[in-house]
């Protein structure tokens, strides 16, 4: 690096300006100031008042020599903002000449507030003193970085705090500045202020990397958050200043319309958005859309068709669009010949309500279309615009006849918008319309372009709910929003949850800043979800899964265990895809315990078994019953709906080998991408769910093994190659499990465990409902699990013995009222039969 | 400064002929009041008609006429105004020194009478 690089405030315009304002802050000479002020604007007043009264002469005099006084006060306060303040030179031509190897003084480009803040440092001729910590906590004095650290959610003192106790760089300054000034050029900055320092030492210090790190933050989350503070800053400057041109619009002036015809009616079903712009402005800037909306432009001023449509979901942002292109059009930043436009957003329901004839509905269409044409100036927004030419919605009128002449005419312009059905549906069945629109697909923002559109979006959230938007709070949106809602698009569900979110926070804390674990907590509560980091009590069901499992389910230690490492692995995050939580296939005979396992994960994991959505897929035998699972155009599946209505759920499909194979190949995508598109064209998440199917398939190499005394763990690696060979299932479907589960046959110590349990679930029962303390001997206990037991159907008949051994009996015995509440009793071997 | 106060003249100058529509209004001067026109479509020939028509559509440009001309003179005043206080300014600024002395010479002479 050249040596001729230094940072020295002696001799630089802004030094001077620094020690000015430090003698003239002081309470003496701001009286004077104020005394200046009142007695000025009274002189002035008093001088033009002389015409009128005639004041003695010498009040006159002192007005005239008071107001000389004012306009030197004014005139250096006017040299002291724009020319002592404010760089001479520019930060590029500065950055050449050092690269030059020119001597240059960085803190001639500092911004008033840098250099104010940074005075004492570069001041000092302790060698010491011009050290990165001295200059770490310099900057935390100004209030240029306020927005900065706000939006980071960053304690001011907070950091003065980490700086002052884990900060211990001393090395010398200059480069890190020079490093600002790079940053700064590229934030095209007159000079150097505070946040391009804190953008510097996030860029470069391993301990502010470490900070940000802590935060999951990245330092390209630091540029992003500066170049929030410049678009709003640039936004504020544009409306301030006495002498500020760019507060000039041209719009074409008070004449525009005089050449153009009248709109009265169409005036009475339909907003001026040219007009509404122009009057009242567009507080929203149009972000990541100039290529939708070059395209509205192209498509209006082409000669053949100049009639456009939007296709996109509702809430993607086609309306977005086309106030952009309005802006566009107010500011005079389209093609001339579209600077005249007024677009006129027709609302279709107010026009077609409360007429029921055809005739009059046709007529009424009719003379808004005509009326647009003769005007020769208008160019009709038409949200939804498949509704205006569906049958169904405007009884037996068919306004595709009265509305299609004028498409052709070039005195009317029409953008309609649609969602993709809408478009498929009305406009592309009939050839007619379709010819006649240029469509333009709208796709949602990327990730980076939803960064900004929230940064511009939140101020008006602010404003509603009083309260402050974190930059995390934003990303954590982004990403939950991502995750969780796939049923709407970006920006609407982004939006909807920072807006939420804000109005819970601040309904539960008043005014307040809004951090990702409120987005979280959020998002918890809206879809009964235990999201973000592993949560004390979650954890602790997750590292004692296992023993919690098998306190509900006898036996089957390899299955439980599986399913326990599966879930760990998902929410400790080590995996981040959008896949379910876990997928199982089950497999073993009838009455092994795979729905109780099932059950069992329910209850332990999402807290009951009504978090339980099964399906038995015996009922799913033919083509047709795909769509009961889907749903269709008209009717909603019964799995994606659910799903939609409960993301956090355990789905069991059960007996999955019976499902007829094209819905077996819908399990490929879910299990794959965690991602289904219903019926009617909308993705649905399983990222969110746990996925298990259970199988009787392959039970019988299951028995085989058991009896020739094979290892049960080879038999369960042996069973899918088995299943695969036999063609149960097909190997990509398997594949895609996170695992195939073989369950053992149960023995009579399980069944014997099995029926305790039963027991105990019974005991419990009748001790809550009936308030009668059951007790059963043990040797009852050993007599039940030996009638319950059955190798071929495992601990199926155990419920039934339950049933008819203990259930009936004390049925009796209560209604007989022999027991009642506050009663105890024992069961014995002789009272089972 | 004085850079940025003739940019600011040269801005408020456009502003004013776009806000009045001075080219549409030069350019249009004559034609019918918004697209206002009354065509005699039969049917035969009906003088009376016809004649009617065209008085229609006469009022429609004089209407036109007037209110364009009304605004072009609008126009040219307010611009003349504008004009004036901006070149006062530009000349205060100019002469601001002198304009000082003449203040204080003038405020002390009438403060302290004929010195």
């Amino acid at each position: 690096m050249p040596t001729e690089i230094s940072i020295r405030p002696s001799g630089t315009t802004i030094h001077k300006a620094v020690v000015l304002d430090k003698i003239f802050s002081n309470f003496i000479f701001r009286l004077i100031f104020f005394l200046i002020w009142v007695f000025g604007i009274g002189s002035i007043i008093a001088i033009g008042s002389h015409y009128f009264y005639h004041f003695d002469i010498r009040i006159v005099g002192l007005s005239l020599f008071w107001l000389a006084v004012f306009l030197v006060y004014l005139a250096f306060r006017k040299f002291f903002g724009s020319k002592l303040k404010k760089p001479h030179i520019s930060l590029s031509e500065v950055r050449d000449l050092a690269t030059a190897g020119k001597g240059v003084n960085l803190y001639a480009l500092f911004s008033y507030d840098l250099a104010s803040a940074t005075e004492a440092i570069y001041s000092t001729k302790d060698p010491k003193g011009d050290s990165l910590l001295s200059l770490a906590n310099a900057i935390l004095n100004t209030t240029e970085l306020n927005f900065i650290l706000l939006r980071l959610g960053l304690g001011k003192e907070d950091l003065r705090n980490l700086i002052t106790k884990n900060y211990n760089a001393d090395g010398s300054t200059t480069s890190l500045v020079l490093h600002a000034l790079d940053l700064a050029i590229t934030a095209n900055r007159k000079e150097i202020s505070a946040v391009d320092i804190f953008w510097a030492f996030c860029d470069t210090d391993p301990f502010f990397q470490s900070i940000l790190k802590s935060m999951k933050l990245v330092p390209a989350d630091i540029a992003n958050v500066v170049h929030w503070q410049s678009t709003l800053a640039d936004k504020a400057e544009e409306s301030e200043g006495v002498f500020n041109y760019r507060r000039f619009k041209m719009t074409g002036g008070i004449g525009r319309d005089w050449v153009f015809g009248y709109t009265n009616f169409l005036r009475m079903y339909s907003i001026d958005l040219t007009e509404s712009i122009r009057e009242y402005g567009l507080s929203l800037e149009v972000i990541a859309r100039e290529k939708e909306i070059r395209e509205v432009e192209e498509a209006l001023l082409s000669q053949a068709n100049g009639n456009v449509i939007m296709v996109g979901d509702a809430g993607i942002g086609k309306r977005t669009i086309i106030l952009g292109f309005v802006k566009n059009l107010v500011t005079g930043n389209l093609h001339p010949s579209l600077g005249k436009r007024h677009i006129f957003q027709l609302d279709i329901e107010s026009l077609l309500s409360g007429e029921s004839d055809p005739g009059v509905l046709m007529d009424k269409v009719g003379r808004v279309f005509s009326e647009t044409a003769s005007a020769g100036n208008v160019i009709l927004y038409i949200e939804n615009i498949d509704n205006l030419f569906a049958g169904d919605t405007v009884g037996k009128a068919n306004l595709s006849e009265v509305i299609l002449p004028y498409l052709d005419s070039n005195e009317i312009h029409i953008v309609g918008s649609t969602d993709v059905a809408g478009y498929n549906n009305t406009i592309l069945s009939n050839s007619g319309l379709a010819k006649r629109f240029v469509k333009i697909t709208v796709r949602e923002p990327d990730d980076k372009a939803m960064i900004s559109v929230l940064e511009d979006t939140v101020p008006t959230i602010e404003y509603q709910t009083k309260a402050i938007i974190s930059y995390e709070a934003i990303k954590a949106a982004i990403k939950a929003a991502g995750k969780y809602i796939l049923n709407q698009p970006n920006p609407e569900k982004s939006i909807g949850l920072i807006d939420g979110a804000a109005t819970k926070a601040v309904a539960a804390r008043g005014e307040t800043i809004i951090l990702p674990a409120d987005i979280e907590s959020y998002i918890a509560e809206k879809f009964d979800l235990p999201t973000g980091d592993v949560a004390a009590k979650e954890s602790e069901i997750l590292l004692n899964l296992e023993q919690k499992m098998h306190a509900l389910v006898i036996g089957q230690a390899m299955a439980v265990d599986s399913i326990a490492n599966a879930l760990r692995r998902a929410r400790a995050k080590v995996t981040d895809t959008h896949k379910p939580i876990g997928s199982f296939l089950f497999l073993g005979p009838t009455g092994v315990g795979k729905t109780a396992t099932a059950k069992a994960l329910a209850n332990v994991y999402f807290g009951g078994e009504a978090k339980m959505i099964r399906y038995d897929m015996s009922e799913y035998q033919n083509k047709d019953d795909i769509y009961r699972l889907i749903g269709s155009g008209t009717e909603q599946g019964n799995l994606t709906t659910a799903v939609r209505e409960n993301p956090f759920s355990l789905l069991l499909f059960d007996e999955i080998e019976k499902a007829e194979p094209d819905i077996l190949n819908l399990f490929l995508q879910i299990l794959d991408e965690g991602i289904m598109t219903d019926g009617a064209g909308k993705k649905v998440s399983f990222a969110n769910t746990i996925i298990i199917a259970t199988s009787n398939a392959g039970s019988e190499l299951i028995y085989q093994s058991i009896k020739d005394g094979v290892d049960f763990s080879l038999v369960s690696a042996k069973l899918t190659s088995y299943i695969i060979d036999q063609h149960l299932f097909r190997a990509e479907l398997l594949n895609r499990f996170s695992a195939v589960i073989a369950f053992a046959p149960l023995s009579q110590a399980e069944i014997v465990q099995i029926a305790k349990l039963m027991i105990e679930t019974l005991k419990k029962t009748i001790q809550e409902t009936q308030g009668i303390e059951v007790t059963v001997d043990e040797a009852a206990v050993t007599r039940l699990s030996e009638l319950g037991f059955d190798p071929e159907m495992g601990a199926r008949p155990m419920e039934r013995i339950i049933q008819e051994k203990l259930e009936n009996l004390l049925a009796d015995k209560i209604l007989r009222k022999e027991l009642k509440d506050g009663d105890k009793f024992q069961i014995t071997l002789d009272m089972i039969k | 400064m004085l850079t940025a106060t003739f940019s600011y003249f040269k801005h408020l100058l456009a502003y004013l002929f776009d806000f009045f529509s001075v080219k549409i209004c030069i350019t249009t001067l004559f034609a019918v009041w918004r697209r206002d026109t009354t065509t005699y479509t039969g049917p035969g020939f009906n003088i009376k008609a016809m004649f009617e028509s065209m008085v229609l559509n006469l009022a429609s440009i004089v209407v036109g006429f007037c209110v364009k001309m009304s605004t072009l003179m609008a126009y040219l005043v307010m611009t003349a105004i504008f004009s004036l206080l901006m070149s006062l300014y530009i000349l205060v600024w100019a002469l601001f020194p002198l304009v000082l002395v003449a203040l204080v010479y003038f405020g002390l002479k009438y403060l302290l009478g004929n010195f």
